[in-house]
């Protein structure tokens, strides 16, 4: 029996690229989003907001705790 | 065979609940308590003829514990004397200038309507919106596991009212309160309570803000001490086999194979048992007495990040004169600035704090039999690091306290240095010597939403099979309500796995 052999066409080098662009973009809109939005913050939220995000390395190690 | 089915480390309300519930279901249970009495945070100590309490000074929120009381098959209003307060809180602002607030919340508004016609409106907005929060959350959130995202899922499906309330976690409490009210003088009337949870005003959660309200739902002392709460839960316990121990200190948590066998004690002694549900802090338990190599890598990673709780410095005082106060509980207060600048200057920096704020607890004015006839008690108690810079609190604590007498007897309680007749001080230090806890921390570890629910160390271990875990440093977390909650949820969660 022959082998069948299945040849994957590879995508080329330009798409592969325009792939991750438009995975990543949503990140590119809401990071500078949230940075706009910290940096309009007084200085009360941005406390609030920093004391809660250097905490949230540590949240997989709790949810095992 | 183990010489127990459980073994329950430390009686405070946590503890002492989950091992009454646990002998009520019928299995060997053994409670043992480092110090000579139940309760912990929750207790009541004599000094020189009167009775203090050593930390919670008022009980609230009663659901859960009414519930204990239940499953125990009594009754939580006719096991104790339970003496209403009212008014809530005397508030005494940095002039000596003082307005009360009193249960009703209607009184409440005509007090804030006095002070600005347009917040006294609001009032009755946040207490609208609390007390359906409170309704739609209490049941759900305090007597529910939240070891997992499906356990969250399941509080959800039970109460999906809770959603509604899901913003209040996303923003801070100083902002919750603001919104509001935007008189600074009703600001500084709740400018304290967010400590409640260990954390100023601008990093509390915005759900802390329900305690201005909840109170108003009732507040009451138990005749006799705080400590009368986890003795009448003792003695239920007694009735179905529950056996306590006292001065019995675990060393460590005996396991193998990553699952429990048992105690052993600082004398030595070894004790077996099947199950063993703790009541200590649980970074205390899982580094100290369970032991690190027994704990895998991200579990430890988790448990080493936590922060312990703040811890107080509090001054009990006996004395020969009616105070001129006007409530069970005051508090001396300034604006939400200054609660967040003490937090950043002075707490973190490691400086007891110059100006004199924090909770002034009469409990004779609620039950005069704590003290001699004529005399009465106070609790002061005020905010200090657990390390001072450059000293510690046993040098500086009677200093300390005199200066914080002094301060009060000029405003707050005028005369009060000339009629002390008996004083005694907890230290951070003395609150971590007395209750073993890390810090001095008298909620367990910090409250903020990172370390809430699922990701506050789990009621049923992850780590370690056997072990569950009771008190302040598991959900929901510390105070008299949640405390006694978490031992309803071990007792059930045992039940439902053992």
């Amino acid at each position: 029996m022959a082998k069948k052999v299945r040849r994957m066409e590879s995508k080329p080098t330009n798409e592969k690229r325009k792939g991750i662009v438009y995975k990543l973009m949503p990140l590119f809109l809401i990071v500078p989003i949230f940075a706009v939005l910290y940096m309009r913050a007084d200085i009360s939220k941005r406390r609030f907001i920093k004391h809660l995000a250097k905490q949230i390395p540590y949240l997989p190690g709790r949810y095992f705790a | 065979m183990a010489d127990y089915d459980v073994i329950v480390v430390g009686a405070g309300n946590g503890g002492i609940t989950a091992g009454a519930l646990l002998a009520k279901q019928g299995r060997k249970t053994l409670v043992l308590e480092q110090s000579n009495r139940v309760g912990g945070c929750c207790s009541t100590f004599e000094r020189d003829g009167y009775k203090f309490d050593l930390g919670a000074s008022i009980v609230e929120v009663v659901y859960p514990i009414e519930l204990a009381f239940k499953k125990l098959g009594s009754s939580f209003w006719e096991e104790l004397d339970l003496i209403p307060c009212d008014p809530i809180y005397s508030y005494i602002f940095q002039d000596g200038s003082r307005i009360n607030y009193p249960l009703s919340l209607e009184g409440t508004a005509e007090v804030i309507s006095k002070i600005d016609p347009e917040d006294g409106k609001k009032w009755f907005e946040l207490a609208d919106y609390f007390a359906e929060m409170m309704k739609k959350t209490i049941e759900a959130f305090f007597t529910s596991p939240a070891n997992n995202f499906i356990d969250m899922a399941k509080m959800v499906m039970k109460q999906p009212g809770i959603l509604k309330f899901l913003p209040l976690f996303a923003t801070s409490y100083q902002d919750v309160i603001k919104k509001y009210f935007k008189n600074d003088v009703v600001q500084q009337t709740m400018s304290f309570q967010s400590f409640y949870c260990g954390l100023p005003p601008e990093l509390a959660p915005g759900f802390i803000a329900l305690i201005p309200y909840s109170e108003h739902e009732g507040i009451w002392y138990p005749r006799g001490g705080m400590i009368q709460i986890p003795m009448a839960i003792k003695r239920l316990g007694e009735k179905y086999g529950l056996e306590v121990q006292f001065n019995k200190q675990v060393e460590k948590v005996l396991v193998r194979n990553r699952r429990v066998e048992g105690v052993r004690l600082t004398d030595g002694t070894e004790i077996t048992s099947d199950l063993v549900v703790s009541n200590v802090n649980a970074k205390k338990l899982y580094l100290d007495y369970i032991g690190e190599e027994h704990l895998p890598w991200l579990a430890r990673y988790g448990i080493k990040s936590y922060e312990v709780s703040m811890s107080c410095f509090m001054i009990y005082v006996g004395c020969d004169y009616r105070p001129p106060l006007e409530a069970h509980h005051s508090l001396t207060i300034g604006p939400l600035e200054m609660m967040n600048d003490f937090w950043w200057n002075d707490f973190k920096k490691g400086r007891a704090p110059e100006d004199v704020h924090g909770l002034i607890c009469w409990p004779t004015e609620s039950d005069p039999s704590l003290a001699p006839e004529g005399h009465h008690v106070l609790n002061i108690m005020g905010m200090g690091p657990y390390e001072l810079s450059g000293t510690n609190w046993d040098k500086e604590k009677q200093a300390y306290a005199e200066k914080m007498i002094n301060g009060l007897s000029k405003t707050a309680i005028p005369e009060l240095a000339d009629h002390i007749t008996m004083l005694d001080i907890s230290t951070p230090l003395d609150f971590e010597r007395r209750l073993l806890s890390p810090g001095g921390a008298i909620y367990g570890l910090q409250m903020d939403i990172p370390a809430q629910a699922t990701f506050r160390p789990s009621s049923k271990s992850k780590s370690i099979k056997g072990l569950y875990l009771t008190g302040a440093s598991t959900h929901p977390g510390g105070g008299v309500p949640s405390t006694i909650a978490s031992g309803l949820i071990a007792a059930e969660l045992i039940d439902k796995y053992e």
